[in-house]
């Protein structure tokens, strides 16, 4: 074959522009080779900075690690098509189903599945235009196709959308340019795609994929440019999110109503049951595991199971898909005449749109028996029936058989297995208390906690002889009776009523056992034979070890050569460290204690201190004792330079096997780094997921990728009633994100919508899978407190306390009004900062009082409080006047709320005084689910209601900002009484002076003329010299200062000086003189 | 509209796991016919501490206790941690205590430091020591390893007590899951030998007969002698041990012993010592006392799967599996192995995320 297929060899161009191009390319690739000193590094410093700039840029690859849990068998990629409405979302489908499996679809209805390569399958989801259905899409979304109607620009729900995506976890994003065909001539296309192009990619990131679709044909898109399109949709590749990766989802592909006719006859408005049908996605689902539906609420799934895939993947490994695999699937739609309902499947007889009620022809009537039969079918699967009346009931699911492993013990009774043979009087023993237990009445008796003692005696009675010895139980529980006494006599009269399994007290602690009789543990855990004690109406459970309380019971005669198994000191296993191969012998007690005589030596240092620390002179057991004289011997024997008592050759290869282990290790971390570790750690878990799989196939695990069929029996009839196959219908997972709690949230108001939000005003948070409407409480942290905020600030992040259900901190959520008032419609997002029980958000609270009465430091204030009970809770409280003055609540005074409060100072009776504290407001607990599925009820916001009532704002007077109005204070004239004035000295007296008020002015002649000026000369004069003066003064005085200076810092050191002899010889005399002490 | 309704259970038996399931499932939970047959009905002293522990360790957890104690209604709250203290009723030891708040505390709102008072060491239920060398050791297994601490600040024998321990436990986000199949050979065996009130050579004795009987064994051995005296002794005389053998892949097999009046700290050291090589020979990952520790948290492990092998299933042990279903909605897939009587358990984790735990 390859003889025949030779190609003509390429011959490459020599000469002309192309090869002189090549050559240059060539030239400027080996300029560094050539000339190295030119890319010489010039700078270190520069180099430094382009190493951090390198080392950057790679650090902000890094994403936090993540488990990828993509089954084997990838389920199919949810392709989201989103737009506004008129935006070609519909044709763009259909032209994309037609490219894959040559179909034309009528009517999208739900999802259409395709399969679209060999490894691929694709679910394509039409998104109505519409917030509710909107957020769902974005959260099961693996690929969003953003259509966008070119002629008519960029619209809102697009924006919403890409805001949503953003806040659930970014999938990828395509844009298509749909009606290109508009634009007449080509300049301003090429403008319009340019500017669309720019516009897309400052909202999605730089380079995202956006397509021109330029016209229909044959109500489809042109085939080439779809063609592109599928083929960038085919290459695609997906990163984990950290939302769906760890909840298993669905989008249900089809909805069918189980209800029985009967049920809906009596009742039509009875709650019915709803099987979802679609491929399970994120992590593994199971029945009665709690799910969260968004718009219906929560519910619990009844009945999980996984059906054959109806648009599977070829299974044989194929070069191209073949036309016989490109399979479509979409029960909703009309694919070959045949659709699924809600209730029905319908086939297509002729006329093209068929009636659930226009049935009138023969055919018709046998093919709607036909479909009845078919639900019958289905009902029998679900239903259950007793044979016997208290009997398990039989389900088509229960007369199938489990799968069983190993050979069923007859009785799943617990036995317990003893290590070896020497349990038998005990396991009699069990048995006739175990009789007697059945004899014996319910009498419910108190166990005490535990009554070890007697496992251990028991243990111990049964070492000296085999007889029988039961456990009486002791039924009181005073404090000192707690320990139950032994009575070898008395072992069928144990009175543990509860006890049904186990009788006897060693029986009740010793384990139950596994081995040798082999009893199939899942049944006797979980199965029917257990069934009475396990179910939670039962009584208390099969064991009255109430708790986890220590089982004290041993067994003597343990085969040492069994336990041995357990050491890393076993004898037998030949490769262990120092066994003595010899020690397999048949005294095998001896050999043992003679064996470790070099293992104790062997361990060294750390044992000997050990025995020293603790004390033990081991003098006690016989065979201690010969280890201790063997060990000293030993070591004697032993060659000096080697510590451990080992030959060289023996300390050799241990070495060896130490850096093996060890090294590798190191070597091991040192590679790789933390980065590539956790990975590796999440991708073992992954790994080891898959390899139980198989394990775990007995427990009903739905694994991502299967395409499952999921039952919930208690769905509102609205459900099925209003049913929309437009909106996604989506079944999410939640594990422990149920119970409702205070959530704290970080919020930003979103940058484009034109309000600020306000506290109190009900809203819809989209969170996890959830959509709820709650009443925010908006507030602030200063680090003391949280304060209270009537509204979100303007552009930055505040917290808001909602009430709702768990959420995992850190998940992103979208907040929005459910009637919308502007063009943009998400009003806020951020993320959940904590789940907590409660958070303590305060606000301001103001109270002002006027005195009453005022003595000295003390003051009675009114009109502050009530009643006494109000200042009660005030007491100790610290006020403050308007002027400043600061005081503290001291008591009630009188009945109305008077108090006394007492001041730094006096206060004047015009004060007002005020208590400045902080209140604590209650969060409202307001959780609705938006239930857009069923029926929506919800709260609307009070400007909602008071437009709605046609209500004015209440307009208070008291709260109008009005221009402030002082009346200038006048104050009276210093009034000195005339008894005081008598008093005073004349000085001091009030005079009347009479003054001739009005003044004159001075007219100068020409003497005063002269002798002013006169005056002024000699003032300037005056001046002049004494200034001159003044400076002369001030410049001897500095030097004077300097002089002086000089002259005290020389006596200064001059003193220093002497001081410093003085001191030396006093020093030295002093030492002298206690040295010489010190001496006698 | 949910069918998110009362777990209901009778009977006083497994009250403790019933009530820390429900408060990690978030799923209210009702006890009837406490010892409602009995004499003396309703619930004993322990197990009111117990619920008032509950409710110090939690925040919004409601409990409703009928008038005749006979019934119980739990309504879990968030388990928050923080400081907590509590005088115990001496008859329970502070390891009944103990064990609910090794449950719970990993997964509280912050660090929980529990100050505990009463009896440190009793027959009935795991001593402190225990609980400090082996079962907060296990939590390394599954992802939680610094600041991790009990201190036991003041032994107390029963019957009176008067011993404190101080808990101290981390928060976690998330559990890891485990593939703990590989039990090793045992290589060492700790232990501590304690004293409280008697003559302190009495630990010495007891150090002696264990070692007696272990020493056949394995060379490594090495037992504590703590004896506590003066204020620190509690009220009562009284000494024990607690044997701790670990293998080379960190399985940890336990077995303690406290001494009666009238017995010899010789058959004590000896009993424990046969204890705990009976424990051995029963093999496994986690031993017969730390069973349920090792199936709570591979339950509330992320959702991989968990996998560990345990010596034999105890009574207790079946009965928590079974609660756990019921709680957790999760079976374990339970796989007896023939080659060494040890029994695998399989499970998926339930996925469960510390909610409570700030974010900032």
């Amino acid at each position: 074959m390859d003889a025949k297929q030779t190609h003509k060899a390429h011959r490459v161009h020599k000469s002309g522009a192309s090869a002189k191009k090549k050559l240059q390319a060539n030239n400027r690739k080996n300029a560094e080779k050539n000339n190295p000193k030119a890319f010489a590094m010039q700078s270190g410093q520069k180099a430094d900075r382009m190493a951090r700039r390198k080392a950057e840029l790679n650090e902000k690859k890094y994403h936090v690690p993540m488990a990828d849990r993509t089954p084997t068998i990838p389920p199919p990629i949810v392709v989201a098509i989103v737009g506004p409405s008129q935006c070609g979302k519909t044709t763009l489908i259909k032209s994309l189903v037609r490219r894959y499996t040559k179909h034309t679809l009528s009517e999208i209805r739900g999802p259409v599945t395709v399969v679209s390569g060999k490894h691929q399958r694709l679910t394509f989801m039409e998104c109505a235009n519409d917030v509710s259905a909107m957020t769902d899409m974005a959260k099961v979304a693996d690929l969003v196709i953003l259509a966008i109607d070119a002629s008519f620009g960029f619209e809102m729900e697009t924006f919403e959308f890409l805001n949503l995506l953003q806040t659930h976890g970014m999938p990828k994003v395509m844009g298509v340019l749909t009606h290109m065909d508009g634009f007449k001539d080509n300049k301003s296309l090429k403008v319009a795609k340019k500017n669309f192009k720019h516009r897309f990619w400052t909202e999605v990131y730089d380079g995202a994929k956006l397509f021109y679709l330029s016209g229909v044909e044959n109500g489809r898109y042109l085939d080439r440019e779809i063609l592109n399109l599928s083929r960038f949709i085919s290459v695609v590749k997906l990163r984990p999110l950290a939302w769906r990766s760890s909840h298993p989802y669905m989008l249900a592909d089809r909805v069918q109503d189980l209800t029985d006719p009967e049920v809906l006859e009596r009742n039509p408005k009875a709650n019915r049951t709803v099987a979802l049908y679609g491929y399970l996605r994120g992590t593994h689902m199971k029945g009665r595991d709690r799910v969260h539906i968004p718009g219906a609420g929560d519910y619990q799934i009844d009945q999980a199971e996984t059906l054959p895939d109806p648009c599977p993947i070829p299974d044989k490994e194929r070069k191209r898909l073949d036309e016989r695999h490109k399979l479509i699937y979409a029960p909703m739609s009309e694919v070959n005449g045949v659709m699924y309902d809600k209730d029905a499947v319908y086939i297509d007889v002729k006329k093209p749109q068929h009636e659930e009620k226009a049935e009138e022809g023969e055919g018709e009537k046998m093919l709607s028996e036909l479909q009845k039969v078919n639900a019958i079918t289905e009902r029998l699967a679900s239903q259950q029936f007793n044979l016997f009346s208290g009997a398990q009931p039989v389900t088509a699911e229960s007369i199938r058989r489990p799968a069983v492993f190993g050979d069923e013990a007859g009785g799943s009774e617990s036995e317990s297995e003893s290590g070896g043979e020497g349990n038998a009087s005990e396991d009699d023993d069990g048995e006739s208390a175990e009789e007697s237990e059945d004899e014996s009445s319910d009498e419910d008796e108190e166990p005490a906690p535990v009554d070890y003692r007697a496992q251990r005696i028991a243990a111990r009675a049964a070492e000296d002889s085999a007889i029988g010895v039961g456990a009486e139980d002791d039924d009181d529980d005073d404090d000192d009776d707690i320990l139950r006494r032994v009575d070898a006599s008395s072992g069928s009269e144990d009175s543990d009523a509860d006890s049904d399994a186990n009788g006897s007290q060693i029986e009740r602690l010793a384990p139950i056992h596994t081995g040798a009789k082999r009893v199939n543990l899942m049944d006797l855990v979980y199965g029917s034979a257990s069934a009475s004690a396990s179910k939670p109406k039962a009584k208390g459970g099969a064991d009255d070890g109430a708790d986890n309380v220590k089982s004290l019971a041993f067994t003597n005669d343990l085969d040492i050569r069994e336990l041995y198994r357990h050491f890393i000191t076993n004898p037998d296993e030949s490769g262990d460290e120092e066994a003595n191969p010899g020690a397999a012998a048949a005294d095998y007690g001896e050999d043992a204690t003679g064996d470790f005589v070099d293992l104790e030596a062997e361990s060294g240092d750390d044992d000997d201190e050990a025995g020293s620390a603790a004390g033990s002179a081991a003098g006690d057991s016989d065979s201690d004792s010969e280890n201790e004289e063997e060990e000293e011997e030993s070591e004697a024997e032993l060659p000096e330079e080697n510590k451990f008592g080992l030959s060289s050759e023996k300390m050799k290869k241990l070495k060896s096997k130490f850096d093996k282990i060890y090294d590798a290790e190191a070597d091991d971390g040192e590679k790789k780094d933390f980065y590539q570790q956790q990975k590796e750690e999440l991708q073992s878990y992954v790994d080891n997921t898959r390899n139980e799989m198989a394990e775990l196939a007995d427990i009903n695990y739905r694994w991502s990728g299967e395409y499952v069929k999921v039952v919930i029996e208690d769905m509102p009839y609205e459900f099925m009633q209003g049913f929309n196959p437009a909106m996604p219908v989506v079944v999410g997972g939640i594990s422990n994100e149920e119970g409702l709690s205070l959530i704290n949230l970080r919020i930003k108001r979103h940058r484009w919508y034109p309000k600020i939000l306000k506290t109190g005003d009900p809203i819809v948070i989209s969170v996890g899978w959830r959509r709820f409407q709650t009443i925010p409480t908006y507030f602030m942290n200063d680090r003391i407190k949280n304060r209270m905020l009537k509204y979100t600030p303007e552009h930055m992040h505040c917290s808001a306390a909602i009430y709702g259900p768990y959420i995992q901190p850190g998940t992103g959520f979208c907040a929005y009004f459910l009637k919308r008032m502007h063009s943009f419609g998400i009003a806020g997002t951020g993320t959940v900062l904590e789940n907590s029980q409660s958070i303590d958000i305060v606000k301001k609270l103001k109270l002002t009082g006027y005195p009453d009465k005022i003595h000295k430091n003390t003051a009675y204030i009114k009109k502050m409080f009530n009643s006494p009970l109000e200042v009660a809770k005030f007491e100790g409280a610290s006020v403050k006047t308007v002027s400043g003055i600061r005081g503290q609540v001291k008591k009630a005074a009188g009945s109305a709320g008077m108090f006394r409060a007492t001041f730094e100072d006096k206060i004047k009776i015009s004060d007002i005084v005020f208590l400045r504290a902080l209140h604590t407001i209650p969060i409202k607990k307001f959780y609705n689910p938006i239930t857009s599925l069923l029926s929506v009820t919800y709260m609307r916001s009070i400007a909602e209601i008071r437009r709605s009532k046609n209500m004015a704002v209440p307009n208070k007077q008291d709260s109008h900002y009005k221009p402030i109005a002082r009346v200038a204070k006048h104050f009276n004239p210093l009034v000195v009484p005339k008894s005081l004035q008598a008093e005073l000295p004349f000085k001091s007296k009030p005079k009347i002076i009479k003054t001739d008020n009005t003044s004159r002015a001075v007219v100068m002649d020409e003497h005063d003329k002269k002798v002013s000026d006169l005056i002024g000369k000699i003032n300037l004069l005056y001046k002049d010299k004494s200034k001159k003066k003044r400076e002369k003064d001030t410049k001897q005085r500095s030097e004077y200062k300097l002089k002086r200076q000089a002259e005290e810092a020389e006596a200064d050191s001059r003193r220093k000086k002497k001081r410093k002899t003085f001191f030396r010889k006093e020093g030295q005399h002093q030492r002298g003189g206690k040295s010489g002490g010190s001496k006698d | 509209m949910s069918k998110r309704d009362v777990i209901q259970f009778e009977g006083h038996q497994f009250l403790k796991q019933r009530l820390v399931f429900s408060i990690l499932s978030q799923r209210p939970v009702r006890i009837d016919n406490i010892r409602s047959n009995d004499t003396n009905p309703g619930l004993r002293d322990y197990e009111i501490s117990l619920l008032r522990l509950l409710e110090k360790a939690t925040n919004g957890t409601r409990i409703v206790i009928s008038h005749t104690g006979s019934s119980v209604v739990l309504r879990p709250g968030m388990i928050t941690g923080g400081r907590i203290e509590m005088d115990c009723p001496v008859s329970r030891g502070i390891g009944y205590y103990l064990e609910a708040l090794v449950a719970l505390a990993p997964f509280g709102k912050e660090q929980m430091v529990a100050t505990l008072r009463g009896v440190t060491m009793n027959n009935t239920d795991l001593s402190v020591d225990t609980i400090r060398t082996a079962t907060l050791v296990n939590y390394r297994n599954f992802g939680i390893e610094e600041g991790v601490e009990l201190r036991i600040t003041k032994r107390g024998a029963p019957p009176k007590g008067g011993g404190e321990v101080r808990f101290i436990c981390p928060v976690v986000r998330a559990v890891k899951p485990i593939q703990f199949i590989d039990a090793g050979k045992i290589r060492r065996i700790r232990g501590i030998s304690y004293a409280t009130r008697v003559s302190p050579q009495t630990a010495n004795r007891m150090v002696e007969a264990a070692r007696g009987e272990l020493n056949k064994f394995i060379p490594d051995i090495y037992i504590y002698t703590d004896v506590y005296k003066g204020a620190e002794s509690g009220f009562s005389p009284g000494f024990g041990i607690s044997l701790v053998a670990e293998s080379t892949t960190g399985v940890l097999m336990t077995a303690e012993l406290c001494a009666e009046p009238g017995e010899a700290p010789e058959d004590i050291g000896r009993d424990a010592a046969k204890m705990l090589l009976t424990e051995i020979s029963r093999g496994g990952c986690f031993d017969s006392s730390h069973q349920w520790l090792a199936l709570l948290l591979m339950v509330l492990g992320p959702e991989h799967a968990s996998k560990t092998r345990i010596g034999k299933l105890t009574p207790f042990t079946i009965q928590y599996l079974r609660d756990i279903k019921e709680f957790f909605n999760i079976a374990f897939k339970i796989r007896p192995d023939p080659e060494d009587n040890t029994v695998i358990m399989t499970c998926m984790g339930s996925g469960y995320i510390n909610v409570g735990k700030k974010t900032t």
